[in-house]
């Protein structure tokens, strides 16, 4: 059989190859469309709008890129931090107002700055997802409101990081995410938040990554999520476990580290019976929700040196 | 090994060829040749004496590093997984990582002859790697030294940041 293509080629011999493989060949232009615009997705929104410039066949080739990546560090190379914050938000501001109707799939912000920015970060958001986006990724930047990230429209996958979490007047956050099916909160500074409640009637993968000993210290945590195949733990615990309705998990990969401060520690019992206490509240917290997993993978301090002894007791 | 002998049954035919634009065969192996998706694809429609594959997007020069690479995956995948199932520690996918950094450490022609033709037969994970070796090479260069570097004559007319 064989197979589609030029075969014009296929008469030439080994002796001329050298002559065929054209040293001063433009191949990196020639490619077709989809292979330049998987090259550009790997590269941030800097380096692919200056691919504009470099010859005709490139001017326009940025305006409909899919996988928008705007970076911090892209613009660290010169002038000061300020000088530097500026011209990156006129740049989004501007490849958002340039770029043409094309659907956005993945919108990967990762920015340092302000409060008084969280305007322009709704409306960088906004657009995204008016375009359809799938992939959102948020870094770093200033979060208002619960309303900037529990989106509606394409969003499937919501991946926070480094973002200071924002909770109502009682110091409560409601995550409700109606069509979100993965979503990773990583780093994020729970500041004080005494109830963090995630709610996703779709959500499939959940991933919590606390590496930050004081990040999510006496906050609790609350799940609901009916088709969850999938809960990753790492690091630090919350201060309790509500995990509503996990029937439909596979999956729980639990790797605990415990925080446990002065507070918590009672006069007259020594330290290490207090911490097994504690640890047991917590982990067996974890674990009553996750019963129905069909695959369990349990690591960390926690488990290895007060759980498990007191769970053998 | 299950090499059957059973005269019932036709034993099945363990290799395929491979044939470069520029006419050369290379016998591979059947699960080797598997790792193209477009060969994949086309292999249960096939007739069964019908093993030849023409690739006429692939110059035998490309086509012994595809199937170096295909190789090199098969037989490492095979290693790892038995690894997984002894339980034993194994550093496999780290030490394919490496290979995989060294076989797609070539100059920029090659780079794009090994591009096009994961690209053609569909090799996802030889693509991923090309592609990402691309944009690295873009990465942290100007337009100018992206211009020479991949041979882009600047044909624009105006060039809006030149005055600056």
């Amino acid at each position: 059989m064989a197979m589609e293509g030029n075969s014009s080629s296929s008469s030439c011999s080994a002796a001329n190859k050298k002559v065929m493989t054209k040293k001063d060949e433009e191949r990196l232009s020639c490619l077709h469309e989809p292979l330049i615009y998987h090259i550009l997705s790997f590269l941030d929104m800097k380096e692919v709008v200056q691919t504009s410039i470099l010859s005709k066949r490139w001017r326009n080739i940025w305006r409909s890129v899919r996988i928008l990546n705007f970076h911090e560090y892209a613009w660290t190379n010169d002038g000061t931090l300020d000088i530097n914050k500026r011209k990156l938000k006129f740049f989004i501001d501007t490849v958002l107002l340039l770029r043409d109707g094309s659907d956005i799939d993945k919108f990967d912000l990762n920015f340092c700055t302000h409060c008084g920015d969280c305007g322009r970060i709704d409306r960088w958001i906004a657009y995204a997802v008016k375009r359809r986006v799938q992939v959102l990724t948020l870094a770093s930047v200033p979060i208002s409101s619960p309303k900037s990230i529990c989106l509606s429209g394409g969003v499937n996958t919501l991946d926070l990081a480094a973002i200071i979490l924002p909770g109502d007047k009682n110091r409560n956050l409601s995550l409700d995410l109606p069509i979100v099916e993965n979503l990773i909160i990583a780093s994020c500074d729970h500041d004080g938040l005494n109830i963090l409640r995630i709610s996703g009637p779709k959500l499939k993968y959940l991933r919590l990554d606390n590496a930050f000993q004081d990040f999510n210290r006496g906050t609790s945590i609350k799940i609901n999520a009916p088709n969850l195949i999938s809960l990753k733990c790492n690091g630090y615990t919350y201060e309790d476990y509500t995990l509503e309705n996990l029937s439909a998990l596979v999956t729980a990969d639990i790797d605990t580290m415990i925080d446990c401060d002065d507070e918590d520690l009672n006069e007259d019992e020594d330290e290490e019976t207090t911490l097994k206490k504690l640890v047991g509240m917590r982990l067996s917290g974890i674990l009553k929700g996750i019963t129905n997993a069909k695959s369990l993978t349990l690591s960390g301090h926690g488990f290895q040196v007060c759980f498990l002894p007191l769970l053998l007791q | 090994m299950k090499d059957s002998f059973n005269p019932s049954i036709e034993p099945p035919k363990k290799t395929v060829t491979l044939v470069s634009s520029d006419g050369y065969d290379f016998e591979v192996e059947e699960e080797v040749a598997l790792e193209s998706q477009v060969i994949k694809d086309g292999f249960e429609d096939k007739a069964v004496d019908d093993r030849e594959y023409l690739l006429f997007n692939v110059h035998s020069d490309t086509l012994e590093l595809i199937i170096k690479y295909c190789e090199k995956h098969v037989s490492s995948r095979k290693s790892i997984s038995a690894a997984a199932a002894s339980s034993s520690s194994s550093n496999g996918e780290e030490a394919l990582k490496e290979w995989d950094e060294h076989f797609i450490s070539v100059d920029t022609n090659t780079l794009y002859d090994i591009l096009m033709a994961a690209d053609y037969l569909n090799i996802k994970s030889l693509l991923d790697l090309a592609i990402q070796k691309v944009a690295d090479t873009i990465h942290g260069r100007s337009p100018e030294q992206i211009r020479k570097k991949f041979n882009i004559e600047n044909d624009s007319i105006i060039d809006p940041w030149a005055s600056e």
